[in-house]
């Protein structure tokens, strides 16, 4: 390398000399530039690690979110009566933000038990590693409370069918259902089912049909009335939407359908039990489990749907119209005309009262009825992962 | 007076710029030296710690959807594992015959979908009321054809396959019913490639093949718990998998360590 040297004195000019050649400068710079690129590449290397680790945090966290989403909505936020409603193989598709993940679920019904839920979740909000996405899946079953009667009229004891009384089995859909009662089948049972026939008695304009007319079951007894599957009768009680009496004989005037202000079903009025006349009604889907401590004589009319859980008697004296499952530990009884029962009736009579249908009262076996009282109440229904298998991680499979 | 040229330099100036040079070298040497080592150090570091992470991804995808209490460990020890892995999965739309064999119309929820000779699990309802009823049957696809969406709402094409079914009959199968494939494999560490242990897979009498490595020697463990968290060599009672990998290497760090590292994750089997 050329170096400058300044020579002062008289006469002096800077000159330029031959250069004292040196490798030093040149190798730092050679070393230095190795080094620089060495940094580089450990740098990018460390870069690129970091960034497969967030992406792998991202893709976890899109897989746990999906999860929690199934589990969210089949759990406290599972709505009977929206998703018993579903059309079969009509997916519906509900979005939500769960923390930085958007979330998409399908909620496919397969059948009437039967419900494939799909959680897509894809995280958001994560700059750019916001994208990462994952797909889970989940078969789901309806479990419900026990509770479809075997007959129109489930009992033991002396009963008598009398005046105008008619109990049918045939499988019959409220006229007022249309649609809702499609993916319900035909189920014609027997008009009564009793532990001895032959104190099964009528009067001359009474009817009673079914398949057969009347059925003996010896098996009948008080736990036909009080267990029913897993579930046993002090559970239905203190699963209860309402509560009404105190031991006695309670006397219910009227049962109607009660709206808010704001044109909702109120629900929590104790004599709204649901609207069972017409499909339109906000509370046309509210089907309560109605429990009654003591006996009840329900007069002067009424309407109601669900499940109605009588400790004592039952005496309904006229114009009374349930769509549903009535369990009755005592006597089942009914006076006037416009008593009707469509779903079906146990009565335990535990003490063997004569109970006796007199007057126009009508009782008839309906599957739709009686099964959409316990798959839309959600304290009798719930949502429960099929046996076993029901998980499906659907991003694995590239569905 | 003239100027008096200097030609070359004195031997005290050589010997210091050669003392000076040789030191700066070496520092220089001893720079890259240490710059490679930590270079190719971290190199092999980051390589083994994706091999690990890689692995993790496969066998976390495959052990988590098994089902032991239906019998889906079929063996289990400290270092190899043999699972029935699920694989393709559908939905029953409709039940068209019943038995000895039945064919079934399901929406194919996966890519590939069912195929000839596939054994296959499908969920028999029996009693819809009941859940304790419930039983997943086996039974082999004879036939697949390929179809429209079983709903015209329904994205997913349908196949329709017919089964031959042991035990329970096609009239306890009903719309709804999930069906799926499996394969039978062996997870563990396999001698392959290049004299290396590899994370392998093989299905029962064949060939292993490798997944991701290398590993260290004794690169895979296995160690199982039940629902309580306590340790099980009973397969139905397992909950969880925990796995432990391991990569190692001849190298040695900055420190003279021998280059190696493990992870470690628990598998909460979800079916």
């Amino acid at each position: 390398m050329n170096t400058i040297r300044t020579h002062t004195g008289q006469g002096a000019k800077p000159t330029v000399e031959a250069g004292e050649g040196g490798f030093v400068l040149a190798a730092a710079a050679f070393g230095l530039m190795v080094v620089i690129v060495l940094v580089t590449g450990g740098f990018f290397m460390a870069r690129q690690e970091a960034r497969v680790g967030v992406a792998n945090v991202q893709a976890y966290d899109a897989f746990y979110s999906a999860e929690r989403a199934l589990a969210e909505l089949s759990g406290a936020n599972w709505d009977p009566s929206t998703y018993s409603a579903l059309t079969l193989m009509q997916p519906r598709t509900l979005y939500d933000t769960v923390d930085d993940a958007a979330i998409e679920i399908d909620i496919t019904r397969f059948s009437q038990r039967l419900y494939y839920l799909e959680a897509t979740a894809t995280m958001i909000n994560r700059g750019e590693f916001s994208g990462a996405s994952r797909k889970v899946g989940m078969m789901y079953k309806l479990f419900s409370a026990d509770l479809l009667p075997p007959a129109a009229l489930t009992t033991r004891g002396p009963t008598e069918i009398r005046g105008s009384a008619e109990v049918h089995g045939s499988d019959t859909n409220p006229s007022q259902w249309g649609a809702l009662c499609a993916d319900y089948g035909n189920d014609d049972k027997p008009g009564i089912l009793s532990d001895d026939t032959t104190q099964v008695s009528g009067g001359n304009n009474h009817t009673l049909t079914g398949n057969p007319a009347v059925e003996q079951d010896t098996t009948i007894n008080d736990s036909t009335f009080l267990k029913f599957g897993d579930v046993e009768w002090a559970q239905l009680v203190a699963m209860a939407d309402k509560t009404i009496g105190s031991g006695g004989t309670t006397v219910i005037s009227e049962s109607a359908p009660v709206l808010n202000g704001d044109g909702t079903c109120n629900e929590s009025a104790i004599y709204n039990w649901g609207d069972p006349t017409s499909a339109s009604n906000p509370c046309s889907d509210y089907f309560p489990l109605v429990y009654i401590n003591g006996s009840a004589r329900i007069q002067s009319g009424g309407v109601g749907q669900g499940v109605l859980l009588v400790d004592g008697t039952l005496d309904l004296r006229g114009n009374f119209v349930w769509h549903g499952v009535v369990i009755v530990q005592g006597t089942f009884e009914t006076q006037g005309s416009g008593n009707r029962v469509l779903g079906g009736v146990m009565a335990s009579n535990a003490d063997f009262d004569a109970q006796s249908l007199v007057g126009g009262s009508v009782v008839t076996n309906s599957t739709c009825a009686a099964s959409r009282a316990i798959l839309e109440n959600s304290a009798l229904t719930r949502v429960i992962p099929v046996a076993n298998r029901s998980w499906v991680d659907i991003s694995a499979i590239g569905g | 007076m003239s100027v008096m040229k200097k030609n070359g330099f004195t031997l005290a100036e050589l010997l210091i710029v050669a003392m000076i040079g040789a030191v700066v070298m070496g520092a220089i040497y001893a720079v890259l030296i240490t710059n490679q080592r930590t270079y190719t150090v971290e190199n092999v570091r980051v390589r083994g710690t994706q091999s690990m992470r890689a692995g993790m991804d496969i066998l976390f995808a495959e052990l988590r959807e098994i089902s032991p209490a239906e019998g889906d460990l079929l063996g289990m020890s400290g270092d190899t594992i043999l699972v029935r892995v699920p694989r393709e999965f559908g939905i029953v739309c409709s039940v068209t015959s019943s038995l000895p064999s039945y064919q079934v119309r399901v929406a194919k929820l996966s890519d590939e979908g069912f195929a000839v000779g596939d054994s296959v699990f499908i969920l028999a309802d029996v009693d819809t009321l009941q859940m304790n009823d419930d039983v997943w049957v086996t039974a082999r696809v004879s036939a697949a054809t390929t179809g429209g969406p079983c709903d015209a709402a329904l994205s997913d094409s349908s196949q329709t396959l017919t089964l031959t079914a042991s035990g329970h009959a096609g009239d306890t199968v009903f719309p709804g019913a999930p069906i799926r494939s499996f394969t039978r494999y062996y997870y563990g560490t396999a001698y392959l490639y290049y004299g290396q242990y590899f994370l392998s897979r093989w299905e029962p009498g064949g060939y292993p093949e490798g997944l991701v490595g290398p590993l260290a020697t004794d690169g895979l463990d296995f160690t199982y718990y039940d629902a309580d968290g306590n340790t099980t060599t009973t397969a139905e009672d397992v909950r969880q998998i925990e796995v432990k990998l391991r990569v190692e290497s001849e190298l040695r760090d900055a420190m003279g360590s021998q280059v190696k590292d493990s992870m470690t994750t628990r598998i909460y089997t979800r079916n």
